[in-house]
């Protein structure tokens, strides 16, 4: 089942990919040698250290049964182009930038979305992180300040915030926020990636990512917010 | 409902900083992205700002509530 489509990217020429810690790792290095010579197990073992996050993150793109085929288009495009790994990011890194390039073509031609744009995110949903009407305007006595504080939720009990419901309440957030913002709180604090690996794996510069990334936080605190101020 | 807290005095001085821009900020504060003297409004208006301190709180948790989805979803 090869596939002519899938072509493993160059490796990130980005100044970002060297700050990886510890790069490039011994373990990598041994990984990819084994890779080379054609090891099974090794390629069994980077399955299985890999294989479900890169369904989760694929799924971001292409849903379902989808996403088992962008994971399984990865690993041959990972095979195809192992000769091609120079080191200058982590194997990880490599992988899932292989991945998400194959998600994002499935993704768009298959569902027929405009393919993501980060430059869209950034323009056009530019709101405040706070809904301004929380703020005192121009005439009060301490215009931009709070008019009434946020309540700090270790006020709350832990079984409100462990709670289901909660948790529930923060997938729907993440899942109704525009594409690149989802992106990027998905890499960085649900799947516990670094700023490099995400700028590296989406091409974005560090600014943007932390523009979106401040975006998407922000939605997902209102919304635990209005949870618990709800379920209170 | 608590009384706001703004403190400081030096909160509202002209190169103080308000609670409606702290919250633009506070992901930049977090990824540790300020220049010095940026950073330095930040600390000294959280100093003096309950509502702030607990609006850091609410992000930090919600990094934390995040983090652990992936294990929830599985």
């Amino acid at each position: 089942m090869a596939d002519e489509r899938v072509t493993a990217p160059e490796p990130a020429t980005e100044p970002g990919a060297s700050a990886d810690a510890d790069l490039p790792g011994a373990r990598d290095r041994d990984e990819v040698a084994r890779l080379r010579q054609g090891d099974h197990d090794a390629f069994e073992r980077l399955v299985e250290r890999h294989g479900p996050q890169m369904l989760r993150v694929a799924a971001l793109y292409a849903p379902g049964p989808l996403a088992e085929e962008v994971v399984q288009d990865t690993w041959i495009g990972v095979l195809q182009g192992i000769h091609r790994f120079e080191g200058r990011s982590s194997l990880r890194t490599w992988i899932f930038r292989i991945l998400v390039n194959i998600a994002r073509t499935k993704g768009s031609r298959e569902h027929r979305q405009v393919p993501f744009s980060a430059f869209a995110d950034l323009t056009e949903d530019a709101g405040p992180a706070v809904d301004p009407s929380r703020f005192q305007g121009p005439d009060g006595p301490k215009p931009g300040h709070w008019i009434s504080l946020p309540t700090p939720w270790d006020e709350f009990p832990e079984e409100r915030l462990e709670a289901n419901e909660t948790f529930a309440t923060v997938r729907a957030a993440v899942d109704a926020l525009p594409p690149s913002q989802r992106e990027v709180i998905t890499l960085r604090d649900i799947e516990g990636w670094s700023s490099e690996e995400v700028c590296n794996a989406l091409s974005i510069s560090a600014t943007n990512q932390r523009v979106l990334l401040h975006r998407a936080r922000s939605k997902v605190r209102r919304a635990i917010e209005d949870e618990l101020a709800r379920s209170a | 409902m608590n009384e706001p807290t703004h403190g400081e005095p030096n909160a509202s001085a002209p190169d103080g900083m308000d609670c409606n821009e702290f919250v633009e900020v506070v992901t930049d504060y977090l990824e540790e992205a300020l220049v010095r003297t940026e950073r330095l409004r930040v600390d000294a208006h959280l100093a003096g700002c309950d509502g702030c301190e607990a609006y850091l709180e609410q992000m930090q948790r919600t990094v934390a509530m995040l983090r652990r989805l992936a294990s929830r979803d599985t």
